[in-house]
């Protein structure tokens, strides 16, 4: 039985975050760090001090689309090369920057520097809750709220430094995504599977979509555990998970969104030339994902998974960036790295979630703006409903594939993470990377 | 003297060998679609842009052949057709019509897994819309060893042996996606007719340059007076 282990999925070129989640009557849970990964005591590379100016010597960013980012030489995206990579002003500016909605993010403990750690990041990189003035003009500057599990004041929360990485990049990076939306963070007491839970209850009532870059083994209880996440009435996502061809839960939740990982490469203009699976080793992480040893396959999976999965739970569903060697950069305070800094690199699944939960904020946008509901739980079904789409009703491509599936995914076939990477949907990043441009508009034009 | 000497130069190179450009805008460079007609069967189209990106999926591309705008199509949900058309009318004679024109292909992926499919097209069409010819393409799958986005292929050849005199044609360029989304960029698009005349008919031009130059000197004159 692989004991239970809740992390948070965070690999920092110098850090790698601990945390235990243990559920239902599991025994005992050695609790691993968020799904972050950086540098940290067990990561055998440093941070790199980057200048916080926003001046063009940040660029580090010679090795993507080189080939040579390693732990050696370790190289960072600035934010609008993320933006460029993933195709994202077009959506960004059709979803008003996420003008309006709310990201939920919910983390373990509590670092009192993360509003100031935020302002400084997008100080660096001209986001709005910068104080450098920035391109994108929100119609209502957004804010940062942090409160406490059961929304209560934070102040009296713990610190652990492990969660701050997480909880600082989660925040970053969600800004970031959907510049003009509001984010709401929820510090758990701590990193036990009830806190966190607790969490999550709390932020799916009043954010507008969730990310979660945390997770343990599987076990049996997990079923029970998904009365947590099945009421929600929001996207709810998930982080693989950074050690290879294993799942976690709660990421194999059929309730959750489950987001992979991949390496990302680009011209020096930014755009991409290729992103596969992400596996820089055992001492440096790989993305999470497999066949659930517990859940069932869900419904909107069928024809997806069981060639591989058989009736169980896939995951993941879907993957983005999270190399921490073609990752980003996050500002610490002194409380976590001894010296306020804008540092690089950092990454993992832990990156993947906040992502995709900002980019989605601001498909929530436009279709806000044209008189829709927001994205609900039934993401998933959307996901794989995409999938299955095709513009003339008939398809080109295999069932349950669609004629537009290459135009809406990333179909990621290149590595592995201990399972193979594949055409079509595998165990390392699901159905592929979303376009999110073209994705996007399927959700904000054909979906009603 | 010396102005009218070169007048006269000047219209006998010009009755000698005449060229006509029957493409308007074909280097995009009024910034718009001006002379062209952008038609497609799904959610995408062709555009004009400066920008070395697409418009609506933000996928790279190599920018403008020559000056600063060019044509490419994009779409969002694939499996469709983008057609850029321009209809032209041929001049009454001519013994060469010069096609010329830069294109690209770029698939999202730099390769197409193998499925067929027309990719970017290059046809002459009759007024009517129906197919002559297909000039160029079909091309699909896109390994360009310099790295995505693709470099843009010229192409020129002459074509007079498809048309007719006086007879109105389309040209039309096409982007098909196959398994994935194909943008297609078009530049400096250009269908150049010349005509040069038998000897007889240059004697004859000729006479008409002079009596034209006759007139052109008689005119000041009549002015002065």
């Amino acid at each position: 039985m692989i004991p239970k282990i809740i992390k948070s999925y965070l690999l920092l070129v110098a850090a790698v975050l601990s945390c235990s989640l243990a559920y239902g009557q599991a025994t005992s849970v050695p609790v691993v760090p968020p799904d972050s990964i950086g540098p940290d005591q067990s990561r055998p590379f440093s941070w790199v001090v980057v200048p916080a100016d926003g001046s063009s010597s940040l660029n580090l960013v010679n090795a993507p689309g080189q080939g040579t980012c390693n732990s050696s030489n370790p190289c960072y995206y600035t934010e609008a090369n993320i933006w460029t990579a993933y195709g994202l002003p077009p959506l960004q500016a059709r979803g008003k920057y996420g003008q309006g909605m709310t990201i939920g993010i919910v983390d373990a403990y509590y670092d009192a520097q993360t509003a100031a750690n935020l302002q400084a990041f997008s100080t660096a990189w001209g986001l709005p809750m910068g104080t450098s003035g920035s391109s994108i003009n929100c119609t209502t500057t957004p804010t940062l709220t942090i409160v406490s599990q059961t929304g209560g004041s934070p102040s009296g929360v713990a610190f652990n430094a492990n969660w701050a990485l997480e909880i600082n990049m989660d925040v970053q990076q969600a800004h970031s995504m959907a510049p003009c939306a509001n984010i709401l963070l929820v510090a758990t007491n701590n990193n036990s599977n009830a806190n966190l839970y607790t969490g999550v209850k709390y932020a799916y009532a009043h954010a507008d979509i969730v990310t979660n870059s945390w997770g343990g083994g599987e076990g049996a209880s997990e079923l029970s555990a998904d009365a947590n996440f099945s009421p929600s009435t929001v996207p709810l996502l998930f982080s693989a998970g950074d050690t290879g061809a294993i799942t976690e839960y709660p990421c194999t939740s059929p309730y959750v969104t489950c987001v992979g990982g991949t390496t990302l490469l680009t011209t020096a203009s930014s755009f991409r030339t290729s992103e596969y699976v992400w596996n820089d080793g055992s001492a440096n992480g790989a993305t999470g994902g497999g066949c659930s040893s517990a859940e069932g396959k869900p419904s909107y999976a069928t024809g997806f998974t069981e060639s591989i999965c058989g009736s169980a739970r896939g995951v993941p569903d879907v993957g983005a960036l999270a190399d921490e060697f073609t990752g980003v950069t996050i500002y610490l305070g002194a409380n976590v790295e001894g010296t306020a800094n804008l540092y690089c690199c950092i990454g993992g699944t832990s990156l993947a979630s906040p992502l995709i939960a900002g980019i989605l904020t601001n498909v929530n946008g436009a279709r806000v703006a044209g008189g829709k509901a927001k994205l609900g739980s039934g993401l998933n079904s959307l996901l794989y409903q995409a999938a299955s789409y095709s513009p003339t009703g008939v398809s080109s491509q295999p069932a349950p594939y669609g004629s537009s599936y290459r135009s809406f995914y990333f179909d990621v076939y290149t590595g592995n993470s201990g399972f193979p990477a594949t055409t079509y949907w595998d165990r390392t990043t699901g159905l592929g990377v979303p376009a999110f441009s073209a994705i996007g508009n399927y959700f904000i034009t054909n979906v009603p | 003297m010396r102005t009218l000497a070169s007048l006269a130069i000047f219209l006998f190179a010009f009755t000698a060998a005449r060229a006509d450009q029957l493409i308007t805008n074909g280097g995009f460079e009024s910034g718009t679609l001006a002379g062209w007609t952008a038609t497609s069967t799904g959610d995408g189209n062709f555009s004009v842009t400066s920008a070395a990106y697409t418009p609506l999926t933000y996928n790279a591309t190599v920018g403008a052949n020559s000056g600063s705008y060019y044509a490419v199509s994009d779409d969002y949900s694939g499996s469709q057709t983008q057609y850029l058309t321009q209809t032209f009318t041929t001049p009454g004679s001519f013994n060469s019509a010069t096609l010329s024109f830069a294109m690209f292909v770029n698939d999202v992926y730099g390769e197409d897994f193998g499925s067929s499919g027309p990719g970017g097209e290059v046809s002459l069409l009759n007024s009517m819309g129906g197919l002559i010819a297909v000039l160029y393409g079909p091309l699909d799958t896109f390994d360009d060893p310099a790295g995505d986005p693709n470099n843009y292929v010229l192409f020129s050849e002459d074509i007079a042996s498809l048309l007719a005199a006086n007879t109105t044609y389309e040209l039309q360029f096409s982007s098909t996606d196959t398994s994935g989304l194909i943008n297609v960029g078009v530049d400096d698009v250009s269908l150049v007719t010349t005509a040069t005349p038998e000897p007889a008919s240059l004697s004859l031009f000729t006479t008409g340059g002079l009596l034209v130059l006759w007139l052109a000197y008689r005119k000041p004159r009549a002015f002065q007076a």
